[in-house]
């Protein structure tokens, strides 16, 4: 099994599409079923926070893989030039400290929703 | 290799890589340390077309295979003079300095790959 | 070494310093010979200058070494043991103050060179520390 810093990310950013919006597919918590007039908040412009979480992370995995790829070359000898590695890494790297700021900051939410009284 | 599995294919190229370039550079520093001792001729390290082959041949893809890749050292072509020697100096001086940015960039990269598997753990 | 894109300019730099290594070695070549003699039954020494020719990936090559006249200049020396029997010999066809002028110029052009070394380092050295 390896370790890809993207699953990491996208495992927790999957598990809160539903964050948006309180779905009345809710499945049954706590053996109760699931209530069905819980109100649906209608998306507005039609991007949950959980489609926009899931397309920068895609992004991510193209800045990654790209790093990574710049990295293997400059290993074999065929990088062009040293900044297309450094620059490619920088890029990488931010967008994957905005992308792990904004899922923990999502969990936290969603913490705080499931510990909202009843 | 630990049971989680964080040496990926990646970290390994840029470790063969790490090992050809301090080959390279010691064998540079050997060049260089002999400029004048009659009989010696120069040696240069090759990695890099074994590593391309085998990156191409696709021997990284599988984690449980050992990538077949040779770092062989060869003598140069340089031209030899009047006392047998056929260290070329400034050539030398020159591939030095091409190791040392080499290996800070691989240093680098080795880094930044770790980094961003630890950026990706923390949580809040 | 691999042909490595990201450090032409030390490529180009390391050419530079040879082609220039070249042309001193055969710059203090003619001046240390620029005294020696032949008889006229023979050919002078011949002054050596490298051709330098533009490399199409970048840097200079040298492609040949043009030569000075073999005839040289006869110059009038009946005491010398080779003098023939008019007492002439052969001297080089070159002058001290155009190898002296020639000596300063590949001088220039050599450290030139070591100073496009010493400016890419730099900008390797930049390159390095974007995101650090």
């Amino acid at each position: 099994m390896t370790v890809s810093p993207v699953a990491a990310i996208a495992n927790a950013a999957q598990a809160l599409p539903s964050l948006a919006g309180i779905n009345t597919d809710a499945t049954s918590v706590g053996g109760l079923a699931p209530v069905q007039a819980a109100t649906t908040t209608p998306s507005t412009s039609g991007t949950d926070f959980g489609t926009l979480l899931a397309n920068g992370i895609d992004s991510l995995e193209g800045l990654q893989n790209n790093s990574s790829n710049l990295a293997v070359q400059a290993a074999t000898g065929d990088l062009g030039a040293l900044q297309d590695y450094t620059i490619a890494s920088t890029e990488a790297s931010t967008a994957t400290q905005l992308a792990v700021t904004l899922r923990n900051q999502a969990v936290s939410a969603f913490n705080q929703i499931l510990n909202m009284p009843a | 290799m630990s049971s989680f599995g964080v040496t990926d294919a990646v970290s390994s190229i840029l470790t063969t890589a790490i090992d050809g370039l301090t080959d390279r550079q010691n064998v540079i520093a050997n060049n260089i340390a002999n400029v004048d001792t009659p009989n010696f001729r120069a040696q240069s390290v090759d990695f890099e077309d074994s590593l391309s082959q085998a990156i191409a041949a696709g021997e990284y893809n599988d984690p449980s295979a050992s990538p077949d890749v040779e770092i062989t050292s060869v003598p140069t072509d340089t031209p030899v003079g009047s006392n047998g020697n056929n260290v070329d100096l400034r050539k030398e001086e020159v591939a030095m300095i091409q190791t040392q940015y080499s290996y800070q960039i691989m240093g680098r990269a080795l880094s930044d790959h770790f980094s961003l598997l630890q950026e990706s753990m923390v949580m809040s | 070494m691999s042909d490595f894109g990201a450090f032409n300019t030390l490529r180009i730099a390391d050419e530079a310093l040879g082609a220039h290594q070249t042309w001193l070695d055969a710059i203090s070549n003619n001046i240390a010979n620029i005294n020696t003699y032949e008889p006229t039954s023979q050919s002078a020494f011949q002054a050596q200058y490298p051709i330098f020719q533009s490399d199409p990936d970048g840097g200079v090559v040298v492609s040949g070494i043009a030569e000075s006249d073999p005839q040289g200049i006869e110059v009038s020396m009946p005491d010398s043991p080779l003098a023939d029997d008019k007492g002439y010999v052969r001297a080089p066809d070159e002058s001290m103050s155009t190898q002296m002028g020639m000596l300063i110029m590949a001088q220039q052009g050599y450290q030139a060179s070591v100073s496009v070394t010493k400016t890419a380092q730099t900008e390797y050295d930049a390159a390095l520390q974007i995101g650090k």
